[in-house]
């Protein structure tokens, strides 16, 4: 093997296993999340609920999150990360107790703490507290393709849920689907 | 490649009638011309189209048959499917195929794509699309630097406008890393010497120019604008003077520096609401530049500049027509002016262009 000809190959390989490596590094991040993380139920309200299952992925919308309106302080801008502590209610329901920019160095036990992006913002004047609507990165749920309608018509009346796993520094991923207490569409991690 | 042929089978004619060229000389460039449009056009064009059909072939076969397959069988499949494309590739480029190979490079950084995509689907990941965008991009600039590849480097950086688009439409002030991944991939670029990756950087970085007036200042930064794009055309003419063996990135800068410029003036004029006297100064002073650009491009033979200050004494002359419709100014004494200057200047435009080509014609 001439010198060129090692150098092509040596080249190749090193695309090859850095973005193989990439790819494998999102796998592993989100299993470890879904793995180690602690594990939540939250009720979903869909937020069109006609057209819940578009194609094959559902939005989904939650109290807190995309549907709600939470209180920021003044100071955020579109874009920003936001933390936002959690306090459980009754089976599924949770309520925001803080909104800030930080990580919140102290929490009770059952107490959650979710990393969100701020998508919206007003008024538009910086002012004490303004209006955000936030994004938690738990808002798509893909399902196999041809079963959208399937569960449509199953989720027509009856509550719906998420299970998510939440990580210790906030980031969030939906594990399973609830639907009427019982866990539908739920995976071995690898 | 068509419009080069067109020219100079116009030129070869002129040139056989003048008696320059040969009978046997023509016929010689007329087949060169033949050769190397099959050779050099054709086969990459269609290997490169085939890679893309390839790549949506292997996205909608591994999206269609998800819900049959381990979460480990799709991974390892699509793992498998990018080291079978890297690994033509190195035996297309060993064996000289070379149009081929990076065709099947291209293929490999579409399923890298692809893969980041059907991984997201997979896990439920739905945070911030933009950093998707920008592993995509990243992984395409590692295989077109690595692997010598023109395309990979063309798609690295329409993903790093698509991240920087993205980024910028989430958040209300500018992104400025845009700028560290344009550097990155515009510095391939001319590392490789490659001309048309080169414009591609033009149009990225004149993109960006043209929305900071957008977003600066509360979105009225075009003033800003215009003094950015005009530095650059003084950059590039002073390059011209200093750095003359750059032969081939002087008339592009100076191209898009004028492009920045005359979108910040015209921002200026029509976007926001400037009081009539400003406006009437304002579009003096935009149809004098463009005068200017029209007058450099038939000087220095930049074609770029030329056709830039025609279209844009176009654009120019329907924004005024419509802005000054309805004015408190008497419209119809304005258009009367208007219209003197503006065929006074078409007039001597058209003076100039006549005089160099007949200048061009003439032995």
């Amino acid at each position: 093997m001439t010198e060129e000809r090692r150098n092509l190959w040596l080249a190749i390989g090193v695309v090859g296993l850095v973005q193989m490596a990439a790819l494998a590094w999102m796998v592993g991040d989100r299993v470890h999340l879904l793995r180690t993380g602690r594990e939540i139920v939250a009720e979903v309200t869909p937020v069109d609920p006609r057209d819940l299952f578009r194609g094959d992925y559902v939005i989904f919308g939650y109290p807190f999150s995309r549907t709600g309106e939470v209180s920021v302080p003044g100071g955020t801008r579109r874009g920003d990360t936001i933390y936002v502590t959690l306090e459980p209610k009754e089976a599924g329901q949770w309520e925001i107790v803080r909104a800030e920019a930080a990580y919140p160095d102290t929490t009770s036990p059952g107490h959650v703490v979710l990393k969100g992006r701020a998508v919206d913002i007003w008024p538009r004047e910086a002012g004490e507290r303004r209006t955000a609507r936030l994004r938690f990165g738990i808002e798509s749920y893909f399902v196999p393709e041809g079963t959208g309608r399937k569960l449509e018509e199953l989720v027509r009346d009856k509550k719906i849920a998420a299970v998510i796993a939440v990580g210790k520094t906030g980031d969030a991923a939906i594990k399973a689907l609830m639907i009427d207490g019982k866990r539908v569409h739920e995976e071995p991690l690898l | 490649m068509w419009s080069y042929r067109k020219r100079l089978e116009r030129d070869l004619d002129r040139w056989r009638e003048a008696g320059w060229v040969t009978a046997s000389g023509e016929a010689a460039i007329r087949a060169d011309l033949e050769t190397g449009v099959r050779a050099v056009g054709l086969a990459p064009s269609l290997a490169i189209l085939g890679a893309v059909l390839m790549g949506f072939a292997v996205m909608s076969f591994v999206a269609a048959n998800w819900q049959d397959m381990a979460r480990a069988v799709r991974l390892a499949l699509l793992f498998g499917l990018l080291w079978a494309s890297y690994g033509l590739a190195g035996f297309l480029l060993a064996r000289g195929l070379n149009a081929f190979a990076h065709a099947s490079i291209l293929l490999g950084t579409a399923i890298f794509g692809a893969s980041i995509m059907l991984i997201s689907q997979m896990y439920h990941v739905d945070g911030n699309p933009p950093d998707a965008v920008l592993v995509w991009g990243l992984g395409a600039l590692l295989a077109g630097v690595l692997l010598k590849s023109n395309p990979a480097l063309a798609l690295a950086m329409v993903l790093v406008g698509i991240w920087g688009m993205w980024e910028t439409g989430l958040r209300e002030e500018v992104f400025w890393p845009f700028l560290l991944g344009w550097g990155a991939v515009s510095a391939a670029f001319y590392w490789r010497r490659w001309r048309p990756g080169l414009h591609l950087s033009g149009l990225a970085l004149s993109g960006f120019l043209i929305t900071l007036g957008y977003i600066l200042h509360g979105g009225h930064g075009h003033v800003q604008v215009v003094a950015i794009g005009l530095a650059i055309v003084g950059l590039a003419m002073a390059g011209e003077r200093v750095r003359p063996e750059l032969t081939g990135l002087w008339p592009g800068t100076l191209g898009y520096g004028a492009v920045v410029a005359f979108a910040g003036l015209y921002a200026l004029q029509f976007v926001e609401s400037p009081e009539i006297d400003m406006l009437i100064l304002l579009a003096v002073l935009t149809l004098a530049l463009l005068i200017a650009a029209i007058f450099w491009g038939l000087k220095s033979g930049n074609r770029g500049a030329l056709w830039l200050g025609y279209s844009g004494f176009s654009i120019e002359i329907l924004g005024v027509y419509s802005k000054t419709i309805g004015t408190l100014l008497n419209t119809s004494l304005f258009f009367l002016i208007a219209g003197l200057i503006v065929c006074g200047l078409a007039a001597l435009a058209y003076r100039l262009h006549s005089g160099r080509e007949s200048r061009e014609v003439k032995p």
